[in-house]
């Protein structure tokens, strides 16, 4: 209550400096437009990032800011997003707020389609924004995507399962091959169908923390190059730990993604499988009768004391340097990405808010609680506008399906990637 | 000779005709003009605009801040040098070659057997027909993509029960070979309709006297199909065959989303799915913009050879 308090109070602070400051921002056209101005202003929201109810409280607590703008908000699609942003960004018909899946935000940046906010970062309640969400928005010490919501991936596990093997929640990594081994001793193995960790190829951002945890990354920034580092001997060691993992416990399709591990995680035959932070209550939406079976924690690191780096993945709101209202979208912006609307938004969508003070939207539910456990400690891809383009060309899954089906060893499979992916970024 | 036979085909308004006015003989031309503007602007301008990206150096950026800057012919001795570029032809070819044997020898197979049926069975396989050629290929591909599920697909399944237990989740996506396979499937049973029920059709045009007369003479089956059926259809078959090559030398939506479901991405790429990732992924639109130049320029050697021969049969 306390906390909430002062934040409350920060926020109302930090708004009245921004109103009685002068703006001497070069860019005149951030400004907060007069409350009488009349304009449309379109919105770009993806699919499935927003209840409806959240775009409803925005839109009326704008209407009564700016009475005569008409909000129209779209939700787009996320599949072919990335084409379709970069074609309508740079027309003249471009939407004035856009969501920008975030490791994509710096690509859109720095083709010069989106507009700084540097100077209003501050204003839209920068020193609030969670440090695992805020980098993805920042290309060159320029602020250009405002952090939205975030996501991480967790381990869902089966609690029949693990009350039947006697085992408990793994702390560290060590222990969480050890109670897949008594999962798949209690349970049977992967000819009789088990998994005692369910595990598609393809699955990088479930593979990511792997590498994390022991120290490894996917490239570092030296200087102005990049070097890869999947071939460093940390980011073998959390891939050989993985494809032993997977090798040993896994049914899952080596070549598979990750898109229908929820459904088959209600099979009943999977001791743990990660998935995104909104599967847990998916699983339990759908299927009642296994709902009590579902049980959530974040995935152990090395040592007991950290959690494995979780992948911080999530949306940025950025406004398209080509809008013709933007100062409205940044009004706009401001009032999504407040700590009420964000707390509703935990509340309600269940994701994970752009700010720590809306984490309370999580109370009473356990399964976001480990999801915000997870976020704590979370990594992200290298913030290079070439990285769209490593994943567009499917660099990571690719080296882990040759991994996991054995077509190359973890050495040459990451020898490979690693190359690909310095030359990428550094193109 | 050919070339002889060939030109008054071709030419349509020949110079054999002195004796007209010169407002009958500016008549054709005037009314192609319509046609010609529309194929001007519709196709002439996306292909120089096509060509001329190809020779600059164009990212995304420079496409936004209009910063092109000519290269020459960079981007073609950088995708020519490129070893990727020529597994991924070498890939194409072989693909759509197969995937054209394929559809033509079904497609036919399938004409003739249309031919042959009664009325209600023929009714309902021209429908069936038609019922693949108008689903959207993505949804097509999705299907089949289930069909081939590791874990819950219909082909898994079906070969278990039979007794090849092997196949117990068998991934058919994991081998680039066969991930191009499944796709290969999809875009000939897409392609089938269109070609079994053109076939069809130019198979009702044939006098029907000429198979009552070898009857008599007593040739076979296969004798008649080899001296009347292919003779008589041949213009027909050329187009379609020229169409297919066209079609699956181009082909892009199956193999892309059978690359989210499965297998190796880089492995699998043909040559229209190259250029995209070049141009979108790689950020590189200049050198995008280069390979279809190319794909175009293969694409149109095909077509001369398709167009040649089809004159020639037209007016033989």
């Amino acid at each position: 209550m306390q906390i909430r308090g002062l934040l409350a109070a920060a926020a109302a602070g930090a708004l009245m400096l921004s109103a009685c400051g002068g703006n001497e921002a070069a860019d005149t056209d951030l400004a907060a437009p007069s409350a009488e101005t009349e304009s449309t202003l379109t919105v770009w929201l993806m699919d499935g990032s927003q209840p409806d109810s959240v775009v409803d409280a925005v839109n009326a607590e704008f209407k009564e800011k700016y009475p005569n703008v008409d909000v129209n908000v779209e939700l787009q699609q996320w599949a072919g997003v990335q084409d379709k942003l970069t074609t309508s960004l740079n027309s003249t018909s471009t939407p004035d707020v856009v969501e920008i899946g975030n490791s994509l935000t710096a690509k859109f940046a720095d083709a010069g389609l989106l507009s700084d906010l540097t100077d209003v970062a501050d204003d839209l309640g920068a020193d609030q924004w969670l440090p695992g969400l805020a980098p993805s928005g920042e290309l060159d010490e320029s602020r250009y995507g405002i952090p939205y919501y975030g996501g991480v991936r967790v381990v869902m596990y089966n609690k029949d399962h693990f009350k039947e093997a006697g085992v408990e929640v793994p702390t560290t990594l060590d222990e969480l091959e050890q109670v897949a081994a008594k999962l798949a001793e209690t349970k049977g193995g992967t000819d009789a169908g088990y998994s005692a960790f369910y595990f598609p190829g393809k699955f990088w951002y479930g593979a990511l923390p792997f590498i994390w945890s022991e120290g490894g990354d996917i490239a570092v920034k030296d200087g102005d190059e990049w070097k890869g580092t999947l071939d460093s001997a940390e980011s073998r060691a959390g891939l050989n730990r993985l494809k032993n993992i997977v090798d040993t416990y896994s049914t899952a399709p080596t070549d598979g993604n990750e898109v229908t591990n929820w459904e088959v995680f209600q099979e009943d035959n999977i001791g743990m499988v990660m998935d995104s932070w909104w599967a847990p209550g998916a699983v339990v939406g759908a299927n009642e009768a296994f709902a009590d079976k579902v049980g959530v924690f974040p995935l152990p690191g090395v040592d007991a004391d950290k959690t494995a780096p979780a992948f911080f993945g999530g949306s940025d709101l950025a406004v398209p340097e080509k809008s013709d209202a933007r100062g409205l979208a940044i009004e706009w912006t401001k009032i999504l990405t407040s700590t009420e609307i964000q707390t509703q938004l935990a509340k309600e969508g269940g994701v994970i808010p752009n700010n720590e003070a809306a984490f309370v939207g999580h109370e009473g539910n356990d399964f976001l609680l480990a999801a915000d456990e997870a976020a704590k400690v979370s990594a992200f891809t290298p913030v290079s506008p070439m990285w769209g383009n490593v994943e567009a060309d499917a660099v990571l899954p690719d080296m882990l399906v040759k991994i996991f089906s054995g077509a190359s060893s973890v050495e040459d499979a990451t020898t490979e990637a690693n190359a690909k992916v310095t030359e990428i970024l550094n193109g | 000779m050919s070339s002889q036979v060939m030109a008054p085909a071709a030419g349509g308004n020949g110079a054999s005709a002195p004796a007209r006015g010169r407002s009958s003989k500016s008549l054709p031309y005037l009314l192609l003009l319509p046609a010609a503007l529309l194929l001007a602007v519709v196709l002439g301008y996306p292909i120089v605009r096509l060509v001329i990206l190809s020779l600059n150096q164009a990212k995304l950026r420079d496409l936004v801040k209009g910063t092109e800057a000519w290269n020459n012919f960079a981007n073609y001795t950088k995708i020519l040098g490129d070893s990727e570029f020529w597994a991924v032809l070498g890939r194409t070819i072989i693909f759509a070659a197969i995937c054209v044997v394929a559809t033509m020898v079904l497609g036919m197979m399938l004409a003739l057997l249309l031919a042959r049926l009664g009325r209600v069975a023929r009714l309902l396989l021209s429908i069936s027909l038609l019922m693949a050629w108008s689903t959207p290929q993505v949804t097509a591909t999705q299907v089949w993509q289930w069909i081939f599920d590791t874990r819950y697909g219909l082909v898994n399944w079906a070969l278990v029960r039979v007794g090849l237990t092997g196949f117990d989740n068998h991934s058919w996506l994991a081998e680039p070979a066969s991930l191009l396979t499944v796709a290969g499937v999809v875009v000939v049973w897409g392609a089938l309709p269109f070609v079994a029920l053109t076939i069809y059709a130019g198979r009702t045009q044939i006098d029907e006297s000429l198979y009552e007369a070898a009857g008599m003479d007593g040739a076979t089956p296969w004798q008649v199909f080899r001296a009347i059926t292919v003779p008589m259809l041949a213009p027909i078959i050329t187009m379609l065959a020229a169409l297919s090559t066209i079609w699956d030398f181009r082909v892009f939506t199956q193999v892309y989303l059978l690359q989210q479901a499965g297998g190796i991405t880089s492995e699998t790429n043909l040559i229209s799915i190259h250029a995209y990732r070049t141009s979108f992924s790689g950020n590189d639109f200049g050198g995008g913009a280069a390979i279809a130049v190319v794909m175009v320029l293969v694409l149109m050697s095909f077509s001369v050879f398709y167009v040649r021969r089809m004159l020639k049969e037209v007016s033989s």
